[in-house]
C-alpha cells in the first residue's frame, strides 16, 4: 500500500512534467520548421530537391576562384534558401558579395557568421576591412559588450542552462539529505551556479541585443521622412550601415542609426541580422 | 449700491455743486482761448484716439463744429467745465471731448477748429493724425504730442488709452548695400522689439514671406534680448541671427513676419452711467481697461534686393561652387611610403562664405596615382557656419616611384565684393616614394576614405580567403535560446525542484505528528502479523496464526482509537465495535478460538486456516472502514 503510493505520486509528476515538457516543445518543432531563411532570393536553375549542399557549396566556391563572384553568391544563396545555414556559407557568402561590390549584403553576411561563430578570426578580419573599405564606422563596444561577444548567443544560453540545472539538482539533494558541512558546501555551489546561470543570461541577453539590428543593403539606400516613395529623402545611407528597425509600415522600416537620425527606408534596403518572422506592414 | 457707483454718484455731486456756484464768481476773467489736441497722436486702424477742445476763460460754450476729414469718423462725447481759484484770481475752462476713429492708413489731418465763444471768434491750428496698420508701429514714435494750441497750455489731457500703444515692430537688419549672387549666404539680423509693458506669452521662430530667399538658424540658440528706447519709449529687442541665401535673380521683395502672443490692454465694453450723460462715461473711461491675450502678426517692412547669377564669363575649372572670400592651405601624411602605400591628402578651406557649396575637385585617378574619393568635414567658426574651415581628405596610393609628389591643387571661389572668381592653388607636396620588390603591397587604407566606384574595391585589400567546409547546416541562424522548447528546458529543473522540496517539507511536517506517526507504526506492525498469519497457514501452525490474528486485530483497533495494542481485551474492541454486530461477532469468534487454541490446546482448525484469514481481513477492514467514516 505504501510503496504503490509513493510510486503514484512521482508517477503522477512525472507524468505532469512529460505534458508540460511536450506542450511547450510542440510550437517549436514547428517553429524550427518555419524558421526564417536569409535571403529571399530562389534557385534559379535547380529545383530544390536536386540540391546536395555540399556539392552545391563547392561548386559556387569554385566560381568564385573564377572570378565569377555574382555566380558564386547565387550558388550560396542558394544553399542557403534549400538547406539552412552555417557560419562558414555565410561567410563566403559574403566574401563573395564583397567582391561582387555589394557592401551592405556582405556585412550583413559577415555578422550572420559571427553571430553563428563568434570567435571566427576570418570573419571578423574580413568585416573589419570591409568596414574599412566602405568607410563605414567601426564598432565601439563597452567591456560588457566586448565580454557577451566571447560566446555566441546560443553557447551563453547553454551555459545558463547547463549551470541551472546543476544548481536544481544540488539545491534538491540539500534539501533530500539535509546538515553538516555537506549542507555549507552545497548552499556556497548553489549560489556560484544561481550567479553563474543570471550572468550567463545576461550575457546572452546582451549579445542578442547586439545582433537585433539590421544592415542597410543595397544600391541606393535612402532614409525618408515618411513611409513613401515620394517622400523627401533626409539622409543618403551607406551600404552597410547598422541601424535599428523600431516598425515597419507598408514596405518601409522606421530605422533609427548609430548617430541618431530617425527616418523610412524601404523594406528591402534593410535586413535584419537576426531574421524575424515580420513584415514592413 | 456698489462702490463704483457709489464713487461715480460722488464725483458727479461735487462737480455739480460746483457748476451751480461758477456764476457769482466768474467775474474779471482772462481773454477766452481755444486748445485742440489729439491723444495718442498716432494709431492704428480701427484704434480710438481722443480729441480734446479746451476753450479756456468762459464757464459754458457750445459744441464746435469739427469739419469732416475723409476717413475719420469724429463723434461728439460730451463736456466737462472746471474752475480754479489761485490768490484770489479765478480760471475757468470748458472740455469738449470727440472721439476719433479712423478708418484708413496714412497721415490725416483734421482742420483747424473754429467757434465764436462771448463775442470772439476762437481758432486752432490743425491736428495731424498719423495711422497705421495694427500690429505695426511707427519707427520712431515721437515722445510728445503734437498740438493744435491758439491759447495758452492747457491741462493736462487724459492718459491715452492702453489698447492703444504700440505693441511690436519687426526689423531686417544686416543687410550688405550692394546685389547679391544666387547661393551667395550672407548674415543678418531678424530684430523684434516689443513695447515695454506687453505681455508677450509666445512667439513663433521669425520667417520670410515669399520664395526668393531661405532662410537658416542656427539650431538650439537662444535670441539674445536686450533693453532699448526708440523716440522715448522704452522696448525690449529680441535678435534672431539667420543666414539669408538668395535662390532666384531679380529685384526679389524681402519680408520677413513674426507672430506672437501677447497679453494687450483693452477697454471693457462701455456701460451707460446711472445718469444718462456721456459726461460721466467719460470721467470714468480711465478705469475701464482689462488685459485680454491676442495672437499679432508682425511683419517687416518691404525691402527689395537685387540678385544676380555668377557670371558666366572667366568661371575657372576649378570653380568649386564657393562664394565669399576663403583662403587654403594643403598638406599630406606620411611623406616617406612605399609604392602602393596610402597616403592622405589634407586640403583646409577657411574663411566666409557658403561651406555648404565648397566642393573640392579630387585627384584623379592615372597611370600614376591610385584615388579614392574624398571626404569632407566642416568646423564652423560662428553659430550660422558661415565662417569656418572645410576639410578635405582624400586617399591616394603612389604607383610608381619616380613620383616626385603630390602636385599643385586649385581651388577657385567666387568674391562677391569684387565681383570676380579667385583661384587658389597648393604648393606641390613632395614624397619620398620608395619601390618595393613585391610590387603593389596589400594594404588598408587610412580611415576616412571611401573607395572608389560602387562598391569596395577590394584588390588594395587583404581578405581572408573563403572556406572550403560548409560545415555543420542549420535550418536557421535565429538562436536555439529563443525556441520555446529551450525555455521549458530553463522550467523542467525549477519544477523538479519544487517537487523535492514540497515533498521533503511534507515528510519534515509528518515525522512530528504523533497521530501519523503512530498510525505509520500500527501500519508497519499490522503489515508483519499479516506476514506471520501467512507464514502460519504455510506451517499449518494454529497456535501462531491465532495469536498473530488477534495480535493484527489489537493492532488495527489501537492505531484507530489509541491506547497500548497488547492490552486491549475482547470485551474493550467488541463495545468498540457496537454498531457492527457482524464484526462483534467475528471478533469474538476469533478471539474465543485463539484461547481455546492457547489455552485449551484445541489444534483442528488447521484446515481451516484460510478461511480463517479471510474472516480476520473481512475484521480488519470492517475496522479500517470504521475509521475512515
Amino acid at each position: 500500500m505504501r510503496i504503490s503510493r509513493r510510486t503514484r505520486r512521482w508517477g503522477v509528476a512525472g507524468a505532469i512534467s512529460l505534458a508540460v515538457a511536450g506542450v511547450l516543445a510542440r510550437p517549436a518543432t514547428a517553429l524550427a520548421a518555419d524558421a526564417p531563411q536569409a535571403a529571399p532570393a530562389p534557385l534559379e536553375s535547380e529545383p530544390p530537391s536536386a540540391l546536395d549542399p555540399r556539392a552545391a557549396f563547392d561548386a559556387a566556391n569554385a566560381a568564385f576562384a573564377e572570378g565569377r563572384y555574382d555566380d558564386a553568391a547565387r550558388g550560396f544563396r542558394a544553399i542557403l534558401d534549400q538547406s539552412g545555414a552555417s557560419a562558414p556559407l555565410l561567410y563566403d557568402l559574403a566574401n563573395a558579395e564583397l567582391r561582387a561590390g555589394r557592401v551592405g549584403e556582405a556585412v550583413l553576411g559577415y555578422e550572420r557568421a559571427l553571430a553563428l561563430s563568434p570567435r571566427d578570426p576570418d570573419v571578423a578580419a574580413n568585416l573589419r576591412q570591409t568596414r574599412r573599405a566602405a568607410d563605414l564606422p567601426e564598432p565601439q563596444p563597452g567591456a560588457w559588450d566586448r565580454a557577451s561577444a566571447w560566446l555566441g548567443v546560443d553557447e551563453w544560453a547553454w551555459l545558463a542552462t547547463a549551470a541551472l540545472w546543476a544548481a536544481c539538482l544540488l539545491a534538491a539533494l540539500r534539501g533530500v539529505r539535509p546538515g553538516g558541512s555537506a549542507r555549507r558546501r552545497g548552499g556556497l555551489g548553489i549560489a556560484l551556479l544561481a550567479g553563474v546561470t543570471v550572468t550567463a543570461w545576461a550575457l546572452a541577453l546582451t549579445r542578442l541585443a547586439a545582433l537585433d539590428r539590421a544592415v542597410v543593403v543595397g544600391a541606393t539606400p535612402t532614409l525618408r521622412v515618411a513611409p513613401y516613395d515620394s517622400a523627401t529623402v533626409s539622409v543618403e545611407l551607406v551600404p552597410g550601415q547598422v541601424v535599428q528597425i523600431e516598425r515597419g509600415h507598408e514596405g518601409f522600416w522606421l530605422v533609427r542609426t548609430e548617430d541618431g537620425k530617425a527616418g523610412w527606408v524601404a523594406a528591402d534596403n534593410a535586413e535584419r541580422i537576426l531574421p524575424r518572422e515580420e513584415a514592413a506592414h | 449700491m456698489k462702490p463704483v457707483r457709489l464713487l461715480r454718484f460722488s464725483a458727479s455731486a461735487l462737480l455739480f455743486v460746483a457748476l451751480l456756484a461758477s456764476p457769482g464768481l466768474a467775474r474779471g476773467q482772462a481773454t477766452p482761448s481755444l486748445d485742440a489736441r489729439l491723444e495718442p497722436p498716432e494709431i492704428a486702424v480701427g484704434q480710438e484716439a481722443r480729441l480734446v477742445v479746451t476753450i479756456t476763460g468762459v464757464q459754458s460754450a457750445p459744441v464746435p463744429q469739427i469739419p469732416a476729414v475723409d476717413g475719420l469718423g469724429i463723434r461728439h462725447l460730451g463736456q466737462t467745465m472746471s474752475m480754479q481759484f489761485v490768490n484770489g484770481a479765478m480760471s475757468s475752462e470748458v472740455i469738449h471731448n470727440f472721439s476719433v476713429r479712423p478708418e484708413r492708413t496714412g497721415q490725416l489731418t483734421i482742420p483747424a477748429v473754429r467757434m465764436h465763444v462771448a463775442g470772439q471768434s476762437l481758432s486752432s491750428a490743425p491736428i495731424h493724425l498719423s495711422v497705421y496698420q495694427p500690429g505695426r508701429v511707427p519707427p520712431a514714435p515721437r515722445a510728445t504730442a503734437p498740438r493744435g494750441k491758439s491759447g495758452p497750455e492747457p491741462a493736462p489731457a487724459a492718459p491715452a488709452a492702453p489698447d492703444e500703444a504700440q505693441v511690436a515692430l519687426l526689423e531686417i537688419s544686416g543687410l550688405p548695400a550692394r546685389e547679391l549672387f544666387i547661393g551667395e549666404v550672407v548674415p543678418i539680423e531678424l530684430r523684434l522689439f516689443v513695447r515695454e509693458g506687453t505681455q508677450v506669452t509666445q512667439a513663433s521662430p521669425p520667417e520670410l514671406v515669399g520664395d526668393g530667399f531661405t532662410l537658416s538658424r542656427p539650431a538650439n540658440q537662444e535670441p539674445k534680448q536686450t533693453i532699448v528706447r526708440r523716440g522715448g519709449v522704452r522696448y525690449t529687442e529680441v535678435s534672431f541671427p539667420a543666414a539669408l541665401s538668395p535662390i532666384t535673380t531679380g529685384d526679389i521683395p524681402l519680408l520677413a513676419s513674426i507672430e506672437i502672443t501677447a497679453r494687450v490692454p483693452k477697454r471693457l465694453p462701455r456701460q451707460r452711467g446711472r445718469f444718462g450723460d456721456p459726461f460721466f462715461d467719460s470721467f470714468f473711461d480711465s478705469f475701464s481697461y482689462h488685459a485680454v491675450e491676442e495672437k499679432i502678426p508682425i511683419r517687416s517692412d518691404r525691402k527689395s534686393l537685387h540678385v544676380a547669377a555668377l557670371p558666366e564669363n572667366g568661371r575657372p575649372a576649378s570653380f568649386s561652387g564657393g562664394i565669399g572670400r576663403f583662403t587654403i592651405s594643403a598638406s599630406a601624411e606620411p611623406h616617406d611610403v612605399f609604392v602602393g602605400d596610402p597616403v592622405t591628402f589634407t586640403a583646409a578651406i577657411s574663411g566666409e562664405g557658403n561651406f555648404d557649396r565648397l566642393e573640392w575637385v579630387p585627384l584623379d585617378g592615372s597611370a600614376s596615382w591610385k584615388t579614392y574619393d574624398a571626404s569632407a568635414r566642416f568646423e564652423k567658426k560662428d553659430d550660422l557656419g558661415i565662417r569656418g574651415v572645410k576639410t578635405f581628405e582624400q586617399a591616394v596610393m603612389p604607383l610608381r616611384a619616380d613620383l616626385e609628389g603630390i602636385p599643385a591643387r586649385e581651388l577657385s571661389y567666387f568674391d562677391p565684393k569684387a565681383r570676380r572668381y579667385v583661384t587658389l592653388r597648393t604648393e606641390p607636396i613632395g614624397l619620398q616614394i620608395s619601390a618595393t620588390p613585391g610590387g603593389l603591397r596589400h594594404a588598408g587604407v587610412p580611415a576616412g576614405a571611401a573607395s572608389a566606384g560602387s562598391g569596395v574595391d577590394v584588390d588594395g585589400y587583404e581578405i581572408a580567403p573563403n572556406k572550403i567546409d560548409l560545415g555543420r547546416i542549420r535550418s536557421g541562424f535565429g538562436p536555439v535560446a529563443l525556441q520555446p522548447w529551450f525555455l521549458a528546458l530553463q522550467a523542467l529543473p525549477l519544477f523538479g525542484l519544487a517537487a523535492t522540496l514540497w515533498w521533503t517539507r511534507r515528510r519534515r511536517l509528518l515525522a512530528g505528528d504523533e497521530a501519523h506517526v503512530r498510525d505509520r507504526a500500527a501500519q508497519r506492525e499490522l503489515r508483519v502479523q499479516l506476514g506471520r498469519m501467512d507464514e502460519a497457514i504455510r506451517a499449518r501452525d494454529v497456535g501462531a496464526f491465532f495469536d498473530a490474528a488477534r495480535r493484527a486485530i489489537q493492532e488495527r483497533v489501537a492505531a484507530q482509537s489509541g491506547g497500548v495494542a497488547s492490552s486491549l481485551t475482547r470485551p474493550e474492541i467488541e463495545q468498540r465495535l457496537t454498531d457492527r454486530p457482524e464484526a462483534q461477532a467475528a471478533v469474538r469468534a476469533i478471539f474465543e478460538a485463539a484461547d481455546a487454541i492457547a489455552y485449551g490446546g484445541q489444534a483442528d482448525a488447521a484446515g481451516q486456516l484460510g478461511e480463517w484469514k479471510r474472516k480476520v481481513e473481512s475484521v480488519l477492514a470492517e475496522i479500517a472502514s470504521r475509521r475512515q467514516r
